[in-house]
């Protein structure tokens, strides 16, 4: 059966906006060895038309020093970087996007010969600026006249993927604090195999009933190791001891399953003490 | 919001693969209509920054709360994902060679469409790291300040304010 590829989510309920920008979809490209190739939709939900351009640069998701998840750039990959930035190439790199109208970008992977088995990254800039916006105030009676344009840029993945590819995850360190009303979890957690772990992450805080109090899911990928930070609304908890699960699933509600490298769920616990 | 898209899709989907079942109950042979849902990210330059008429010589503030007149950005994707965003911000806006200084540059982070709530930022082009609402959704407001010298010609001055959201 012929699967045809049609983003309806892109045109559902969207209204004309005066805003400035694009909608991307996929948030993430994922392409294979076999095909070489991968597409990326823009659709302009503007009144105005919208200039696009397109780039590429070799990044990943990694924690700061508190937990906060920020994507590292590299600006010079060595040899041993998993980088696909220099050989995937978007046609085109620069179109007008016209108000509710869609475009296609194509990406085309030319990996050097020889390339290793294994999962490479980029990561695809999408520049969208709208036109100048009228420059405000009244002709008549002002001597300056002052006007700004909004530029957005969109940041997404692109993985590569050649030959037997696999993840994994290795989860350690877990703990918490109660700060405020809300209660950080950290944990490290590790990257195993050849590609990058695509997850959820799912925590819990339960009572000794095995009651749950408080949760947070969130979407994760680790690349290589971080040690992110969550918080979990917990409120005015009463005085006593609690427990927080973790649990790392290769579970995705936006991403295909299809998509998705399958690992064994990763869990662990640790005993919250409410003073 | 994506929940209900979902699900107002997932109706016309459905409805795709029902009307091609009832067409095809009147010739012999039948058809399936699918459809690949993929999961959007959209980050919008939504209200501009207006600080319409200026005057050399006397400063002006547009406070990043000013629903009128403060910038905003939104941005939209998957529930709870993090993304870090970075801001390109111009020191001077332009016009014909002239320079118009712009900076004390003001900033609030919220998942809300509100200035209350969340937390004030400071513009920078240090990337941060946030997180997208449950449902999706996280609000980028932004302010600042233009000094105009007092010899300033007359003119229109623009710039541009780029928001990086990298997912």
């Amino acid at each position: 059966m012929k699967r045809t590829g049609l983003s309806l989510a892109l045109l559902w309920g969207a209204a004309p906006l005066a805003g400035q920008g694009v909608v991307i979809a996929p948030h993430a490209v994922f392409m294979d060895a076999r095909t070489r190739s991968g597409a990326v939709l823009l659709y302009n939900p503007n009144t105005e038309p919208v200039e696009v351009a397109i780039s590429f640069f070799f990044g990943y998701p990694a924690t700061d020093s508190a937990g906060i998840i920020v994507v590292r750039t590299v600006e010079h990959p060595d040899s041993t970087s998993p980088s696909a930035a220099s050989w995937i190439q978007a046609f085109p790199r620069r179109l007008t996007v016209p108000p509710l109208e869609r475009q296609t970008i194509r990406l085309l992977a030319s990996p050097p010969p020889g390339l290793a088995d294994g999962e490479y990254w980029a990561r695809l800039v999408i520049s969208a600026k709208g036109g100048q916006l009228p420059v405000t105030g009244v002709a008549d009676t002002a001597k300056v006249r002052v006007g700004l344009t909004l530029e957005v840029r969109t940041i997404i993945g692109v993985f590569y993927r050649k030959g037997a590819v696999h993840t994994g995850i290795s989860l350690s360190g877990l703990r918490t604090a109660v700060v405020g009303d809300s209660l950080a979890v950290w944990a490290r957690l590790t990257q195993q195999g050849n590609a990058a772990y695509i997850g959820s992450a799912h925590a819990a805080l339960v009572d000794s009933t095995g009651k749950t109090l408080a949760e947070m899911k969130a979407p994760i990928g680790v690349y290589y190791t971080m040690e992110p930070r969550y918080a979990l609304p917990i409120g005015a908890l009463a005085p006593g001891r609690y427990r927080l699960r973790l649990d790392l699933s290769t579970a995705r509600e936006d991403l295909a399953p299809e998509l998705v490298l399958p690992s064994p769920p990763v869990r662990d616990s640790v005993e919250v003490r409410v003073p | 919001m994506y929940t209900a898209s979902k699900a107002a899709l997932a109706t016309l989907v459905l409805g795709l693969v029902a009307t091609a079942a009832v067409r095809a109950q009147g010739v012999n042979g039948s058809i399936t209509a699918t459809a690949t849902v993929q999961s959007p990210i959209t980050v919008t330059g939504a209200q501009n920054l207006a600080f319409g008429n200026v005057f050399p010589g006397v400063a002006k503030t547009i406070a990043y709360s000013d629903a009128t007149n403060g910038g905003r950005f939104d941005v939209t994707g998957q529930g709870s994902a993090a993304v870090t965003y970075s801001f390109t911000l111009p020191t001077n806006l332009t016009s014909s060679g002239n320079n118009l200084p712009i900076g004390s540059w003001t900033g609030y982070l919220n998942t809300a469409n509100s200035t209350a709530g969340g937390s004030a930022i400071t513009p920078s082009a240090t990337p941060a790291g946030a997180t997208l609402s449950a449902g999706g959704a996280l609000y980028v407001f932004v302010g600042a300040t233009v000094t105009p010298p007092s010899n300033l010609p007359a003119g229109s001055y623009t710039g541009t304010v780029t928001l990086t959201v990298s997912y």
